[in-house]
This record gives structure tokens, C-alpha cells and sequence, in this order.
């Protein structure tokens, strides 16, 4: 008898454990505990104060590497991002997106301000001197090259496609692929965003893991 | 006719209709749209060129009264890298359709001015193609959010 | 350099020690990097570290030092043949290549350059550095404690587990297994703590592995005989044929980090980049066992050659007071 209570419960708990691990699994790729905690020194938008990751503490924090010479794949990604800001709702206002140029020789910060206007009050332009840029990239290994010309047509600029995520505490949880490709998963980031706005402080450890 | 409905007319037609105006080849141009971020950074065009034709056509540049120059270019992720590369040319083949659309192929628009810095209204951009023949089509202006 | 460092102690008063001096030396050599890495990366020349790391650095920097004061307070008749030097000092430069200098960066961004490095890393730096038979050299040049250290017995039975024939071999091609399994490269690419923790392993391994392999004595010193070592060294190559074959022939990508984090060439397309890595893994990584192979067959040919009362360079004497040349009969 208490043998059949035990499957019984069992077969109870089963489902429950199943939705459970459904409910885990995120839409973009999971980088919690291995990728490194948001770490920066910048100038940002709208008036070239320094800024730094704690700034954005209490805010979950999308970072992307681009620049404002780019009239198609960055405009693109902002704006698929902002349609995944407004299936948000609520949320929207504890999430920020760092559009962090690797072009800082030509995107100023009056340029920056007006270009990440367009997208939404959630967008912040990132200038940083090439150190600060380098340190950030490398931290994340991100890559990008800038090759100058004085023809702006034969200016060559490239950067990784990815945008990192990472919660309020600052430590880095996902690794969003390229909102630029045929199908970006508008959906599934909006899901993702909302779900680290919603989850709970992880307590003393999370917070001494965002120092590392 | 008030003066208006005959504007509204215009207009409808002008949107409903493909929009091919003059040119030799046998193309037409759809959903012309020119995106303006900033005054000071290129804009982006996009539009479907179609080939209805039963020779195939080439595309080879573009041009626009408010661009400074217009140039064919191609959105690249290559491997998880954004880039841009310039496109010499661009083969149509006959009863073939050709998609300038959002991260791929796009016209990119030198110092825009003019009409473009209202963000309303539209442009006229003429499409080039081997041969000398050319298309034209107005392109609705846009800003980074529409 | 040579004979005054040996003699110094005894001309300058014994404060200044060379040892300490040098050693101090390379920890300010160290300050400069670390500082230039945190502060300046955007104008750090390409040999110097992408990512500097304090254990790598002195792990490399300390037994270069070593090594090269051995050499000097090592008589000139007794010192390791020229290419032996050679040997040790390419090793080291190929591991630091493959560590800290900014190729780190573009085998962070190409799959088959992060094979190249691991091949750096794990088979040919330890190879050369192995082949080089260091050990004596750095005895001699080593701080007494260190040497302590080095023969302390807990390391010795460490050593002599991780150098048993089975363990030795399944350590060296397990460990490029499991770095290569596509979750745990994922996690290890992405997290500097795995990243390094990977590197460090794949180098120590590689050094206990080919250390093992090519001991040049015979088996009362050396802890196994030729012929164990001979088969260790061959079976080592199929594993490692059976993954660079997967690698080469897989018709999916399997490893998504660097699809995400981008890649650097854009003609190489992550199909093509996954089979370059594959053929790595698979061609180069069984050169090395075939190498090695030769080369202990010379080892064992030299040995023969003194037990047979040999001078050790090429005759041997077949009955009292008969040598013969074996270069008639090896053809070397």
C-alpha cells in the first residue's frame, strides 16, 4: 500500500518535475557562471558622463558592438530588439540596451545620442577610447576591426554579431545570436528579457560572483 | 473633382500600382523605401526589382537627387561577424525577383539631404542597369522606427 | 654571461644574488606586461600577452631563467648538445606563443587555429622542450627550494600514477577529447577561469606525456621500458585519428562558440573551419607519435650501442678488441 502511495506520488511529481525543466529552458544560449560579469569604463549617451557597470546595476543589461556608420544590419538589430522591448510591457523600464561603438574615432557622443534615440528611451550609445573598447571586447571575446579611410564609402568596419545579456546584479546570463538574420527570435529574447526581470536577487553568491 | 481627391488618387496609385515610371528595361520596381537615421550617416535603401522581362538584366548602380551617391551594398554575417561589402554588380534573370531588404542586399545613400532629412515623403531613386537602360521609382522616406 | 655569472658569488659580496636579481628582474618584466595588458591593451605589440596571466607568465618566464643559468654554471664540455639547447628554447617560445602573445586572440575567433594552438600547446612545445632532456640543466639552475620541491616525495608518487603507461596515454588523448566535446568547449572558450584551467592542463599534460615518452635511458632509470613506451606512443595516434576523422567528416557545425563570438575570416565558413580543425587533430597530432617513434628507436640504438661497449657516437665492439663502425650496418 505504501509502496503504491510512493508511485503514485511519484507519477505526481513527474509532470510537475517535467513542466519544471520546461520552464527552465531559455530561448537564447545559456552562458550563466562561465561568461564574466559586465566590466566597463565609458562615455555614454546623452552627455558623455562616464559611465560603468554600476550603473546598471538593478537593470538587465544587453550589451552589442556596433557603429553608426552601419545604415542596415545595427538599425536591424535595434529595431528587432525594440520589438522584443515592446512585447515586454512592464518590464521594458528595468531593461537597458548598450549600443557600444567600435568606431569612436567617428561616432561621437552628440552622434551617438541622436543615433540610439531613434530606437527608444531603453537604448544608450557607449563611446570608450580604443584601451577601453579593447578591455571590453576582450573580456567578452568579442571581435571587431576598423580599417580607416578618408573615403567614407571605403571605410571598412566589422564587429561580432551577438548581444550578451546580463541581470540585474551584472553577471553575464545569456548570449542573444544575431538579431540581424532571417529569423531572429523576437519572441523568445522578449521572453528571456522578461524572465531575468522577474527572477529573484540569487543572495550573497550571485553578488560575490558579479565581482569576479 | 476636388483637388484633393485627385491628389488621394494620385497617391493610391502611386502606392497601389508598381511604380515603374520610365526606363528601357523591362523592370519594376515594389516597396521602395529609403530608412534615415541621421543626417550625418548614410541611409539605407530597400526595395523588389522585378525582372518581367525575357532577358536577363544587370544591375549596376544607383542614384538619387538627395544622395550624394547611392551605392549597391550586401549586409554579410559571416561566421558571427557584421559586415559590409560593396556590390559591382547584380544579375536579375528573366521573370527573376530581386530583394533589397533589411540585412542583405541595400542601396546605401552618401550624405543624404534634401527631402530625406524630413523623414516624410519620398524620393525618386533610379536604378541602373548594363546596357544604359535605368528605372525610377519613388521610395517612401522612413525613420529608424516606422 | 657565461663564466663570470658562475664566479660572481665569489667576486660581489654574497647579498647580491644572481638568482635573485634575475628572478626580481622577470617579476618586473611581469609588472610591465600585467600593467600594459589592464591598462593599455589596444597598444600592446602582437608577442606580447592578449590576455595576461600571472601563472602562465612565470610558468614560462621562471624555467627559461632556470634553464639558461644552468647552462651557465654548467662546464662548456658537459653542456647538452646545441640542438638540444635549440630544442628547449623553441619549445618555450612556441608555448608562450601559443599562451600569451595576441594569438591567442585569433585561436579565440578560427576553430582550426584554436586546434593549431592546442597543438602548440599540448603536442610540439612540450615535444621539443621533452627532447631537449632539460631536467639536468635546470637542477643546476634552479633555487635549492625549488629543486626540493621538484623531488619532494608527494610528486614523485604523483608522477609515477599519472606517468603509469595506461593513465599517461589516457590522460593525453582524453584530455583532447573532452576539451573537444561541444558544450564543455563552448563553456571553456567563454569563461576565462575554464580557459585557462584548459591551457594549463593541456600544457602539463602534454609535458608529463612526452617526458614519459622520451626518456632517453633505458628502463631501471627511466620508469618503463622502450618497448611500453614505444606502444604507448603508437596507440596514442588512434583516438586521435578517430577524432580528427569525426571532426573532418562531420556535416553539421558542432561548435556554436564561435559562431556566436564571430569569426575572423569569412571566406572560411564554420563547416570548412570545423573540417581545417578535424584535419589538425587527425594528420599532424599522428606526425608527432611517428616522431617520437623514430626517435626512441635512436634512443634505444644509442643505448645498445654502449652496452655493447660503444663510444656512444657510431662503432661497437662485437668481440674484445673488435669494434666496428655501425654505420656500416644503420646506414646513419
Amino acid at each position: 500500500m505504501r509502496r503504491r502511495a510512493f508511485i503514485g506520488l511519484l507519477a505526481a511529481a513527474l509532470p510537475l518535475a517535467a513542466a519544471r525543466a520546461a520552464d527552465q529552458v531559455w530561448h537564447d544560449v545559456d552562458v550563466t557562471g562561465t561568461s564574466p560579469s559586465l566590466d566597463f569604463v565609458m562615455q555614454g549617451t546623452p552627455f558623455g558622463q562616464t559611465r560603468t557597470q554600476f550603473d546598471y546595476r538593478g537593470f538587465v543589461t544587453m550589451m552589442y558592438l556596433g557603429y553608426t556608420f552601419c545604415p542596415d544590419v545595427c538599425p536591424l538589430t535595434m529595431q528587432n530588439v525594440a520589438a522584443a522591448l515592446a512585447k515586454t510591457g512592464k518590464a521594458a523600464k528595468h531593461i537597458r540596451f548598450l549600443f557600444v561603438t567600435v568606431d569612436p574615432n567617428r561616432d561621437t557622443i552628440p552622434v551617438l545620442k541622436a543615433y540610439v534615440a531613434g530606437f527608444g528611451p531603453e537604448f544608450v550609445g557607449l563611446r570608450g577610447t580604443p584601451d577601453q573598447l579593447a578591455a571590453l571586447a576582450k573580456r567578452f571575446h568579442l571581435a571587431y576591426s576598423v580599417s580607416p579611410s578618408s573615403d567614407p564609402a571605403k571605410y571598412e568596419v566589422t564587429h561580432s554579431s551577438a548581444i550578451y545579456v546580463f541581470d540585474r546584479v551584472g553577471n553575464a546570463r545569456l548570449l542573444v545570436p544575431s538579431m540581424a538574420s532571417q529569423k531572429p527570435d523576437i519572441d523568445g529574447l522578449a521572453a528571456d528579457l522578461v524572465r531575468l526581470t522577474t527572477e529573484r536577487p540569487e543572495g550573497w553568491f550571485g553578488w560575490l560572483r558579479s565581482l569576479v | 473633382m476636388p483637388g484633393w481627391l485627385a491628389c488621394a488618387a494620385l497617391l493610391l496609385a502611386l502606392a497601389a500600382a508598381p511604380a515603374a515610371w520610365a526606363g528601357s528595361p523591362d523592370a519594376v520596381v515594389t516597396q521602395g523605401r529609403m530608412q534615415v537615421l541621421l543626417p550625418s550617416r548614410p541611409a539605407a535603401g530597400y526595395f523588389t526589382l522585378e525582372n518581367r522581362g525575357d532577358a536577363p538584366l544587370t544591375l549596376v548602380g544607383a542614384s538619387a537627387p538627395d544622395c550624394k551617391s547611392l551605392m549597391l551594398h550586401q549586409s554579410k554575417n559571416e561566421g558571427g561577424i557584421d559586415r559590409m561589402v560593396m556590390v559591382s554588380s547584380l544579375p536579375v534573370s528573366p521573370h527573376g525577383t530581386v530583394r533589397f531588404a533589411p540585412g542583405g542586399y541595400h542601396l546605401m545613400c552618401m550624405q543624404p539631404s534634401g527631402a530625406l532629412l524630413t523623414r516624410t515623403g519620398t524620393e525618386t531613386v533610379t536604378l541602373h542597369f548594363a546596357g544604359g537602360g535605368s528605372v525610377s521609382a519613388p521610395f517612401a522616406i522612413r525613420g529608424p522606427r516606422s | 654571461m657565461n663564466e663570470p655569472l658562475s664566479t660572481a658569488p665569489a667576486a660581489i659580496p654574497a647579498k647580491f644574488d644572481p638568482l635573485l636579481v634575475m628572478t626580481g628582474l622577470v617579476l618586473a618584466v611581469g609588472t610591465v606586461l600585467w600593467w600594459g595588458d589592464a591598462v593599455h591593451p589596444a597598444e600592446m605589440p602582437v608577442f606580447a600577452p592578449w590576455d595576461f596571466s600571472w601563472i602562465e607568465y612565470l610558468g614560462i618566464a621562471l624555467p627559461l631563467l632556470w634553464y639558461l643559468r644552468g647552462l651557465t654554471l654548467t662546464p662548456a664540455a658537459e653542456r647538452p648538445h646545441g640542438l638540444r639547447q635549440t630544442a628547449f628554447l623553441a619549445g618555450v617560445a612556441l608555448i608562450w606563443v601559443t599562451l600569451q602573445t595576441h594569438f591567442v586572440y585569433l585561436s579565440q575567433h578560427m576553430f582550426f587555429l584554436n586546434r593549431l594552438q592546442h597543438m602548440g600547446m599540448h603536442h610540439l612545445g612540450p615535444f621539443l622542450i621533452a627532447l631537449a632532456w632539460p631536467g639536468e640543466t635546470l637542477a643546476r639552475g634552479m633555487p635549492a627550494a625549488g629543486l626540493r620541491l621538484a623531488r619532494a616525495r608527494p610528486i614523485g608518487a604523483m608522477l609515477r600514477v599519472v606517468q603509469n603507461p595506461v593513465v599517461a596515454g589516457l590522460l593525453f588523448v582524453g584530455l583532447i577529447w573532452f576539451w573537444l566535446i561541444p558544450n564543455v568547449h563552448f563553456h571553456a572558450m567563454i569563461s576565462p577561469v575554464l580557459y585557462t584551467t584548459m591551457n594549463l592542463s593541456m600544457v602539463i599534460d602534454g609535458l608529463l606525456f612526452w617526458f614519459f615518452i622520451l626518456d632517453p635511458r633505458p628502463a631501471p632509470p627511466a620508469r618503463h621500458s622502450y618497448a611500453v613506451r614505444l606502444v604507448t606512443c603508437i596507440l596514442v595516434i588512434f583516438p586521435q585519428l578517430l577524432l580528427g576523422a569525426h571532426l573532418t567528416f562531420a556535416m553539421t557545425p558542432l561548435y556554436s562558440y564561435y559562431d556566436l563570438c564571430g569569426r575572423l575570416f569569412p571566406s572560411v565558413s564554420a563547416l570548412l573551419d570545423q573540417h581545417l580543425g578535424g584535419v589538425i587533430v587527425w594528420i599532424p597530432s599522428s606526425m608527432m607519435s611517428s616522431v617520437a617513434f623514430m626517435l626512441m628507436l635512436n634512443n634505444i640504438r644509442l643505448h645498445e650501442d654502449r652496452q655493447n661497449g660503444g663510444n656512444n657516437n657510431d662503432d661497437i665492439e662485437i668481440a674484445p678488441g673488435v669494434r666496428i663502425s655501425s654505420r656500416a650496418w644503420t646506414g646513419r
